[in-house]
């Protein structure tokens, strides 16, 4: 397949920067540390290691090597090895992963807020909520939810939809040129967030508690299942963005280095945030609660309210630690518009500003859908606002299924559909670290079956305890109470959209080579 | 199962509750330290059931009474393990209706954990050497394998 004209990553380093800018998120920072805490301490750290290296590793070696062997983003590159059933597949993929960009630039928008209001009104004691049942609420929760329940978060939005554009503008180019100084800026930032929370009185105590063991949280499965879900979507697999990184990689790269390096950077950055987080928590016995956008919005700030140093120290932390999170997840988002991107330009070759322009279009009015101000649940017993609790519905079907059935597809897909020894074929070609017959049987056996455990419990879940979002129904207002239905509304639209959206694209044009049918 | 989460319930989080004193500094683990309860009106909480929630909001948390305070509000406590504790009294109010008090606190270890620090220490060893390891790999020139067979 020729590869001319095709962009190429300017080093090695710059695309295991990129790579590991892409798997760094906001769950990175805060979720893992959440996690830890809920299911035993350093006992998590077993099945969270077994599951980096029988799912996580194995399933980035074959999505990096998917890309480099083809050259092609996600939805080609199953089609080279499937037919018009693989191209399903990454399209279906990609259409998920559209879904989960909208909200998470929503998300992102919010960080960009709070990072503003940490200027000041954030460390205020309360914060006036208008329309909500209690007149003010506490800091964060006061300035939090008075953001949401205004049209504000809609310009940082449009703002952050806008940054992504500038930085895939010229493909592997402009986003190497961001993540060389975003991804050193992250590490640099949780540095010296560790120092501040491990020199906090008793902060140390913190960081002991993250790792002394509950061996008796291995009993439940539920450990288990956390760990293996979790490594899932710490390190961006599903998504399609890593094959589309790897498509512009050249011939000799060594993609189970790559693989190894860019999942134990990920790792490793959760491994130090737990550090920071822990102490900071510690210090001023703070729950973690096991919600991203909870940790991130609530408790982290809470410690941070309670730094020491004052006024300056305290606005000084806020910032830094909502500046990571904002180069957190533009690391992540930008490879999730190139994802995108690539594969319309693979298929219908058209112009990088064309299609950056038609997804970045479409996805900031989806974005905006998750911006929606108007006040669902006064007294929040659950999400507040009509937008949060569109993210919180639309992310439980995209995040949590979604990116485990792609798992799934394109571990039976590369299995049995093309054969798992031909892509390691492949990948050993140019790898120091030979994989050997056992990897063909985790791709083909071993990680489907344990991604059908996952889902499995989950939907048995679903079915015990009714429909998610369904309990929210008993707390909406009165002028709301036509969303009773819209957990299966949205479940169907999410299926309608992404099913359909993908039948439309693997059936409309064809690729270069292939014949006109 | 949630990868991404959303905010399951919203908590009012404080971090520390007028009404349930434990002293001065972070109490040890295996060290007593005297609780000393106050009502919302300032006075004394006598008779009250205090229990400690190691562990709250994990899947490991357990629920362990620690007793009930006499006429001044105090009652002695000696922590059973570090981490994270939440103290939760009941007190029977005049008219029938009880009051509730909690509070949260971080229980300090008595010395550095051994398993702890070798966890810390593994897990650190695996993720950080193997960064190291390969950072060293991608400066050597890839070799080229014939096609396996």
């Amino acid at each position: 397949m020729t590869t001319k004209g095709r962009g190429q990553w300017g080093s090695k380093v710059g695309f295991i920067l990129a790579a590991s800018g892409s798997a760094i998120g906001l769950g990175n920072i805060v979720f893992f540390s959440a996690n830890a805490y809920k299911f035993g301490g350093g006992a998590f750290y077993l099945p969270y290691l077994v599951a980096l290296f029988v799912i996580g590793i194995p399933v980035m070696i074959l999505e990096f090597g998917l890309g480099h062997r083809s050259r092609r983003a996600f939805p080609e590159s199953l089609h080279s090895i499937a037919g018009k059933t693989g191209e399903f597949v990454g399209w279906w993929a990609l259409m998920n992963a559209a879904f989960i960009t909208m909200y998470y630039i929503t998300i992102l928008g919010w960080v960009m807020g709070m990072f503003f209001g940490s200027f000041g009104q954030l460390w205020q004691s309360t914060f006036p909520t208008p329309g909500f049942a209690t007149a003010e609420l506490p800091n964060p929760y006061g300035y939090f939810f008075n953001m949401l329940s205004t049209w504000k978060p809609l310009i940082f939005v449009l703002v952050v939809w806008g940054l992504n554009a500038l930085l895939v503008r010229r493909g592997v180019a402009t986003i190497e040129a961001a993540v060389r100084w975003f991804v050193p800026l992250m590490w640099l930032f949780m540095v010296v967030l560790i120092i501040r929370g491990i020199t906090l009185p008793h902060g140390m105590d913190g960081v002991w508690l993250l790792f002394t063991p509950k061996f008796e949280a291995m009993k439940n499965m539920e450990v288990w299942q956390g760990a293996f879900s979790q490594i899932f979507f710490t390190l961006s697999l599903g998504f399609g963005v890593l094959t589309a990184y790897s498509s512009y990689l050249p011939k000799d790269s060594d993609n189970t280095n790559n693989s190894i390096l860019t999942a134990l950077m990920n790792c490793g950055f959760e491994y130090i945030a737990g550090l920071a987080i822990f102490s900071i928590l510690f210090a001023f016995a703070i729950t973690p609660q096991a919600s991203t956008l909870s940790m991130m919005f609530f408790v982290v700030p809470q410690g941070i309210a309670e730094l020491p140093g004052g006024t300056a120290g305290v606005m000084a932390f806020g910032l830094m630690f909502f500046l990571l999170l904002l180069l957190a997840g533009l690391s992540s988002s930008i490879s999730l518009v190139e994802g995108l991107a690539a594969s319309l330009i693979d298929k219908y070759r058209i112009s990088r500003p064309k299609a950056i322009g038609i997804f970045c279009t479409l996805g900031a009015m989806g974005s905006i859908m998750f911006t929606l101000p108007m006040i669902v649940n006064p007294n929040l017993a659950n999400d507040g606002t009509l937008g949060l609790t569109l993210v919180d519905l639309v992310d439980h079907w995209a995040f949590s299924y979604g990116l485990l059935i792609v798992g799934l597809l394109e571990c039976l897909l590369v299995g049995w559909a093309f054969g798992a020894h031909k892509l390691r074929a492949h990948v050993n070609r140019t790898s120091v670290f030979r994989l050997g017959g056992w990897y063909d049987w985790l791709i083909k056996l071993v990680i489907p079956g344990l991604l059908i455990y996952v889902l499995g419990s989950a939907i048995k879940k679903e079915f015990k305890e009714g429909l998610y979002g369904t309990t929210f129904a008993d707390n909406y207002a009165d002028a709301f109470h036509w969303m009773v239905s819209s957990p299966a509304v949205i479940l169907g639209m999410w299926v309608i959209i992404t099913v359909g959206l993908s039948l439309v694209f693997t059936m409309k044009g064809n690729y270069r080579g292939e014949e006109e049918s | 199962m949630r990868g991404f989460s959303i905010i399951a319930g919203f908590l009012f989080v404080s971090t520390a509750s007028a009404g349930i004193d434990v002293g001065g500094d972070f109490p040890r683990e295996k060290e007593s330290v005297i609780l000393t309860l106050t009502t919302a009106g300032g006075a004394p909480a006598s008779g009250a059931a205090v229990s400690a929630t190691y562990g709250p909001g994990s899947e490991v948390l357990r629920v362990v009474p620690v007793g009930t305070t006499d006429d001044q509000g105090k009652l002695s406590w000696t922590p059973e393990e570090a981490g994270l504790v939440t103290l939760s009294a009941e007190i029977p109010g005049a008219e029938g209706e009880p009051e509730s008090l909690t509070n949260t606190v971080s229980v300090r270890f008595a010395k550095p954990p051994g398993l702890g620090i070798l966890v810390m220490l593994v897990a650190g060893f695996i993720l950080y050497g193997g960064v190291v390891r390969g950072f060293l790999a991608i400066r050597k020139p890839v070799p080229s394998f014939p096609p396996d067979t």
